[in-house]
């Protein structure tokens, strides 16, 4: 797969999206931590950050005996967290705009 | 700008076309949803939109088409000095299509030449549901009662 391929293709799922974004909080996380955060197991998350390490999205290193991963720099990292900080702002107005529709 | 870097969110509400069209251009509407307040609006192209988000701040918004009821865009105009300047320049267009099941919004963003230059580097990148799906998931339909 070439380089943007990968990028395409990790970003295109919703749950390594929201593992971006959590990551983008944090200096780094293990999958641990990230999976006491979002509603699935360690292992799939250990699967969804190789999926975005191979990407060069994430990049893991080894600190004491935890494998702790976190965003790769800009200029990659910033353009991926504004798309993911305005993605997640239009998911919030949409589902309100259709409560907002809904109402009397 | 690559031309492919963008957000883009496509959604469907089971209501007619002008309902939605009057929650995107109406000012008490928009203030509902949008997460910001509609201090003013003059809905023409050229036009000004001034919102005032939570912390009090003024975001304004250059009006670039108006196509009642099926197209809206604007884009926002650089934050004052000491404004979140963010997403300054981006432009946000909101197309309103007929479908069966009601009514078919997309928002697409596309960032400001700052974010927007650093996305070629890496080829197209798309988020949201116009992203070819490998199971093929259809557009987002919301369940309203109604």
């Amino acid at each position: 797969m070439d380089p943007a391929d990968a990028v395409f293709s990790a970003l295109a799922d919703p749950t390594r999206r929201e593992v971006i974004r959590r990551l983008s909080e944090h200096a780094s996380m293990t999958a641990t931590e990230l999976a006491g955060v979002l509603p699935v197991t360690r292992q799939a998350i250990a699967k969804h950050l190789a999926e975005l390490e191979q990407a060069s999205l994430v990049v893991g290193e080894r600190v004491g005996r935890e494998n702790r991963f976190r965003l790769t720099p800009a200029p990659m990292g910033e353009a991926v967290s504004w798309m993911n900080s305005v993605g997640a702002q239009w998911d919030d107005r949409l589902s309100r705009l259709g409560e907002h529709l809904q109402s009397p | 700008m690559h031309p492919r870097a963008r957000v883009e969110k496509r959604i469907v509400y089971p209501v007619g076309r002008e309902e939605v069209w009057a929650a995107l251009t109406r000012a008490e509407e928009l203030s509902r949803w949008f997460g910001m307040e509609v201090v003013s609006f003059d809905l023409r192209p050229a036009g000004r939109i001034v919102f005032r988000d939570a912390g009090g701040a003024s975001r304004r918004a250059l009006i670039e088409e108006v196509e009642a009821p099926c197209r809206f865009a604007f884009r926002w105009m650089p934050a004052p000095a000491g404004g979140s300047a963010r997403d300054s320049g981006s432009r946000v267009e909101f197309v309103l299509e007929e479908v069966a099941e009601g009514t078919a919004l997309t928002v697409v963003e596309t960032p400001s030449l700052a974010v927007g230059e650093l996305i070629p580097m890496v080829g197209p990148v798309v988020i949201g549901s116009s992203i070819p799906d490998p199971i093929g998931a259809p557009p987002r339909i919301m369940a309203l009662s109604r």
